[in-house]
């Protein structure tokens, strides 16, 4: 079962958004993260990142990811099941060219979970133009799930995405580079929940109906991000951004953040904190009047805002680097009767080591 | 500028979409049926206080001795009332798939899987398995019989425990 919005606060495992040490040949990175939230849900992550260059333009990169999942959220309790502990394997392969004006990369990924299957293949490039100020860059991605249902060996649907996204970097002076980048894709297939269903009011005034999740089997998305990062003080920097998404789903969000960056070498320490406010999909519903052609009881799709608030620490040496964050964070979900409030915080741990 | 109108674009075209609130024509299946036929089918299998007697569960039914709706314990051998049928139809209706009848989680569901049945963790709860073993059970065509249109008449239809 994908947890689409812990899986979002747990990708930032990935991206590489801290100072590292960057080896002659190689560098490995090792992180772990823990979610815990006050909707009965556990998560562990674990990734182990390689990256090596066996040529002076090339780059090879691998990683491996292990998520696990344990939880007895809201949904669960409404399906009448029990807590349920899953694992989600992940591996990346890519390689990149970089030359210091040019870059291309290529990646796959694939992912594997007992009632999901990804496979992703995803390229790029980009180029660097008027002397290094401006790179324009550019890329591409597939993405073809396999959805199942956990024991059920007659439950088999697909989805399948195609993504694009183009992207501008200017140098707009010593001080600031600002990031234009829009992303967009096309998703066709099953976009429901096996596990979830959907209430409409009894109209005989008893309790509320069930019918089985059904969403519809395509869904345009469009997201623009502005990023903005502002050189302060000696060492000290502001990094900010602003993303505006919309979907044809009916799905409009704002999302804004900004992360205060201060170099005491060899430390460097942040604050970081990030708004989201989000307008539902038109046609999810707490419990519908009637019946409908598409209905959905994801809260994930209903209007919603959150808050996330963290630190974070790092200390980098010439071939060692470790870091550790904690951030705290809450939703509101006020079209959510069940569940008007979530609360939790995630913690991270990181080692990077250049060879 | 030109940032702004990307978005404007992309926002006037996610609002260009078909109706994603169109109501759905729920099944027209004949209630005589269900009521002569198919509740006692349901209460017999489904209806047990542990299983879909159980309020929590997404898809209830009511039957006598088990879950009513409203009444105290002396009241819970009473005749089906007109509500409590009423709920089952609409709630049985709700597990049918129109355009693929054979898909309908109401035939899926209590079916084993290796006839081509759905996960249903009452199979397993009480280590029985499945309510339907094959899709020849007798009790699985009358469901099957009601989703493709099958109709009873009234008049000599008595439904198992009611007043008639």
């Amino acid at each position: 079962m994908r947890l689409q919005l812990t899986a979002l606060a747990l990708a930032a495992l990935g991206a590489r958004a801290y100072a590292e040490p960057e080896g002659e040949h190689a560098t490995v990175a090792a992180r772990t993260a823990a979610y815990v939230d006050d909707d009965h849900t556990v998560i562990s992550t674990s990734t182990v990142a390689v990256r090596g260059k066996p040529t002076a333009h090339t780059v090879i990169a691998g990683r491996y990811v292990a998520d696990a999942v344990s939880s007895a959220s809201v949904d669960v309790i409404s399906a009448a099941t029990e807590r349920w502990t899953e694992l989600r394997s992940e591996v990346l392969g890519g390689v990149a060219y970089a030359d210091g004006t040019t870059t291309a990369s290529v990646d796959y990924i694939y992912s594997h979970e007992h009632d999901w299957d990804s496979h992703t293949v995803s390229a790029g490039a980009s180029r660097d133009v008027f002397r290094h100020n401006l790179t324009l860059a550019a890329g591409a991605s597939f993405v073809d799930n396999r959805v199942g249902r956990a024991d059920d060996a007659n439950f088999h649907e697909r989805m399948r995405v195609l993504g694009g996204t183009l992207r501008a970097v200017w140098v707009g002076g010593p001080k600031d580079v600002f990031t234009a980048s829009y992303d967009g894709s096309r998703a066709r297939g099953y976009q429901a929940s096996p596990y979830r269903y959907a209430y409409v009011a009894d109209v005989m005034g008893g309790a509320p109906l069930a019918f089985p999740e059904v969403a519809p089997g395509e869904r345009w998305r469009h997201a623009l991000t502005m990023r903005w990062n502002h050189h302060l003080l000696r060492d000290t920097a502001v990094r900010s951004h602003a993303r505006a998404y919309g979907d044809d789903w009916g799905v409009r969000s704002l999302t804004a953040g900004s992360e205060v960056v201060v170099g005491l070498e060899p430390w460097e320490l942040a604050v970081q904190g990030r708004v989201y406010a989000q307008q539902g999909a038109t046609f999810y519903q707490d419990v519908y009047d009637r019946p409908r052609m598409y209905m959905t009881a994801d809260r994930e799709l209903s209007t919603f805002q959150d808050l996330f608030v963290g630190v974070r620490a790092g200390w980098i040496g010439e071939t060692l680097a470790l870091d550790a964050s904690v951030t705290v964070f809450g939703l509101r979900f006020p079209e959510f009767a069940r569940l008007p409030r979530r609360t939790g915080f995630i913690a991270m741990l990181g080692l990077v080591w250049a060879l | 500028m030109g940032a702004v109108r990307l978005l404007a674009a992309s926002v006037l075209f996610a609002g260009c979409t078909a109706d994603l609130d169109a109501p759905r024509t729920p099944a027209e299946l004949d209630r005589v049926y269900f009521d002569c036929k198919v509740q006692p089918v349901l209460a017999m299998y489904c209806g047990q206080l542990a299983c879909h007697g159980d309020p929590a569960r997404y898809f209830r039914v009511y039957s006598r001795n088990r879950l009513r709706d409203g009444g105290d314990e002396t009241q819970r051998n009473v005749f089906m009332r007109d509500t409590e049928r009423a709920h089952n139809y609409e709630a049985a209706r709700a597990f049918v798939d129109l355009e693929r009848p054979e898909a309908s989680l109401l035939l899926r569901k209590p079916l084993e899987q290796a006839a081509g049945g759905a996960f249903h963790r009452g199979a397993t709860l009480y280590g029985g398995g499945n309510v339907f073993r094959d899709t020849a059970d007798p009790d699985y065509q009358t469901i099957a019989r009601w989703i493709n249109g099958a109709t009873e008449d009234p008049t000599t239809c008595i439904e198992p425990g009611s007043t008639l």
